[in-house]
């Protein structure tokens, strides 16, 4: 873990690919969420809104905060293109 | 493994707060005021001051200003509001948009001094008054906010032990702390709420994925859908539109009386006319109540008004909890304060990085200068919007009248005054800083009620004994904000300034850090 360097630019890495990253998951997960909500469109847009941000924030904190880096963004990366699978099979 | 936990969710806290913390305070800032709008609308237009009269009146008084001043307009709104606010009435076409607000009564325009008054702080809460990229950074501090009050609490074991702990006479760092951690726990629920519902609210901005695969990207077509139900094929033809009073009074049945919030005509010159009367919200939570929409060249009713579907109720339900339309007065205060709680958890947040990280630095080194850099940028990032906001209201007051393009100056006034902070802050030790930028606000705070009174004969007396609610609760924000910045100022002033000691320094530890 970073806590005991204060190496700028490690620390700089760390949040900047824990900000992008959790921001894409997030956009895939709503946008397979949304295809999947077995709802009228507009319900659906309006419940993916409400369902993105908590992934947003435990996707980014996961990153944020796991010792071993690699284990999250396994996890994420696997999660992420289960998402884009359904979003390219999912036409509504 | 379980310290390691707590230890990278400090690390989390920590650097995410550096990074988004400054911004954070102006959104929470702004956003508190922003709360308050019906009342600083209220005292930034003192020239303000409506007669009472029923919706049906009002709404028949619009129609006719409308009729003369924007007959080929495209859209009006009319915002009859409940008794005793003024009637603001909007127009926009072809030949531009623009605004009034009339007296309720007899149907004049009332002269009001141009001032963007509460607005200004909606603006830089959803924004930071820059154009529509702005939503994407707000939103990334509310993101950022939403870690940190989840981090922060992993950190915080001992969460009601530290809730009733506060020890302003102990140590300059156990102090900041304390005031870090109560504020943070009080209105933890709160803050999660606020932060959620701003995400979710304007969603569309920063997350159009929903948008992207269900309707191609196309955000008209959602909106459309999501909002106006009511599409009639065009007919461009000319029509008188028929009478709004008469509409409005047949939506009493289902609304009850005197509960219009909005009325909307599409096309008030044409026989494809469109009238949507909404509900108003102050008795609910529910942003956007429901609407019943005429066809406005015969007032008969095309739509009556529809129960909303369960998502539909949940999301206008977050927006509504965001917005905080309902509860009055009450409701609004609450806001306020907890707003400001979340302001100072920030502010002590930032103070705290400095003077548990800044001091284990070595004097003289490149890392100790970065840390005195950022101890004096906090200066001007925290007290700046504040002493800002304070010069804000004092121009309202200074600007004369007659300017023109009044308003801008009013905000070009904020700006320069907190960026005359961020130099005055980057100029002297911190802690002189603060000093004087916090004693600056507490006299600008306490003078404003005196500055009041000798510019418009009005000050919170006089308030009180008409009975003016709404301006007497703006006075008193200028008293209790001043006294509270005389009192930090004052403790500041008193305290010793020197650093603390090495040893000293040793025997502290915060779990924060």
């Amino acid at each position: 873990m970073v806590t005991s360097s204060h190496r700028g630019g490690a620390i700089a890495a760390r949040l900047l690919l824990a900000i992008l990253g959790g921001y894409v998951v997030a956009y895939a997960a709503t946008a397979a969420f949304t295809l999947v909500l077995p709802l009228q469109r507009h319900d659906a847009v309006q419940a993916g809104a409400m369902f993105a941000f908590p992934v947003e924030v435990a996707a980014t904190l996961w990153l944020l905060v796991d010792p071993r880096f690699t284990r999250p963004v396994i996890v994420l990366a696997a999660l992420t293109l289960c998402c884009v699978v359904v979003i390219l099979s999912g036409a509504r | 493994m379980k310290g390691g936990v707590t230890q990278s969710m400090a690390w989390a806290h920590t650097w995410l707060g550096l990074v988004a913390g400054w911004m954070l305070f102006t959104v929470l800032l702004s956003g508190a005021l922003a709360v308050a709008k019906p009342e600083i609308d209220a005292w930034t237009r003192p020239e303000q001051a409506a007669s009472l009269a029923p919706q049906s009146v009002a709404v028949q008084r619009a129609q006719h200003y409308l009729a003369q001043e924007a007959s080929n307009a495209t859209w009006w709104f009319i915002t009859p509001g409940p008794p005793g606010a003024p009637l603001t009435v909007g127009w926009a076409g072809a030949a531009g948009v623009g605004e009034a607000s009339l007296d309720p009564a007899t149907g004049e325009a009332l002269a009001i001094r141009d001032s963007d008054g509460g607005e200004f702080f909606a603006d830089l809460h959803a924004t930071l008054h820059l154009p529509v990229w702005g939503l994407w950074l707000v939103a990334a501090s509310g993101l950022f906010m939403l870690i940190a009050v989840v981090s922060g609490t992993v950190i915080h074991k001992r969460i009601f032990r530290d809730f009733f702990t506060f020890r302003p006479g102990a140590s300059a760092q156990r102090a900041w702390l304390d005031g870090h951690n109560v504020a943070g726990v009080l209105a933890l629920p709160f803050h999660l709420m606020i932060a959620y519902t701003g995400l979710v609210s304007f969603f569309w901005a920063y997350m159009p994925a929903g948008i992207e695969v269900a309707y191609g990207g196309d955000q008209v077509a959602y909106f459309q859908e999501s909002t106006l139900r009511v599409e009639r094929p065009e007919d461009t033809r000319p029509a008188t539109l028929a009478s709004l009073p008469a509409m409005a009074r047949l939506t009493e049945r289902s609304f009850g009386p005197e509960a219009i919030g909005l009325i909307n005509v599409k096309n008030p010159g044409r026989a494809d006319a469109v009238v949507t009367v909404y509900r108003a919200t102050h008795d609910r939570v529910q942003l956007h109540g429901e609407r019943i929409t005429f066809d406005g060249a015969t007032g008969r009713i095309i739509e009556p008004a529809l129960p909303a579907g369960p998502v539909n109720v949940a999301y206008r339900t977050l927006a509504g909890l965001h917005f905080a339309q309902f509860g009055g007065g009450f409701v609004r205060s609450l806001y306020v304060a907890l707003g400001l709680a979340g302001g100072i958890v920030v502010a002590t947040g930032a103070v705290l990085f400095t003077i548990k990280r800044g001091d284990r630095q070595r004097p003289g080194t490149r890392a100790a200068n970065a840390y005195q850099i950022i101890e004096r940028l906090n200066v001007g990032m925290i007290a700046g919007p504040l002493v800002a906001t304070g010069a804000f209201f004092w121009l309202n007051r200074l600007i004369p009248l007659e300017t023109t393009e009044r308003h801008h100056l009013e905000i070009q006034g904020y700006f320069l005054v907190w960026a005359g902070t961020l130099v005055h802050g980057l100029m002297r030790p911190a802690r002189r800083g603060w000093i004087e930028q916090l004693g600056l606000l507490s006299l600008l705070s306490l003078a404003l009620p005196l500055l009041n009174l000798a510019t418009t004969g009005d000050w919170i007396v006089s308030y009180l004994e008409r009975g003016d609610e709404a301006r007497t609760a703006v006075e008193l924000g200028f008293i209790i904000a001043g006294a509270l910045a005389a009192g930090v100022t004052w403790r500041l002033a008193a305290s010793t300034p020197t650093r603390p000691s090495a040893s000293g320094r040793a025997s502290r530890r915060g779990h924060a850090s």
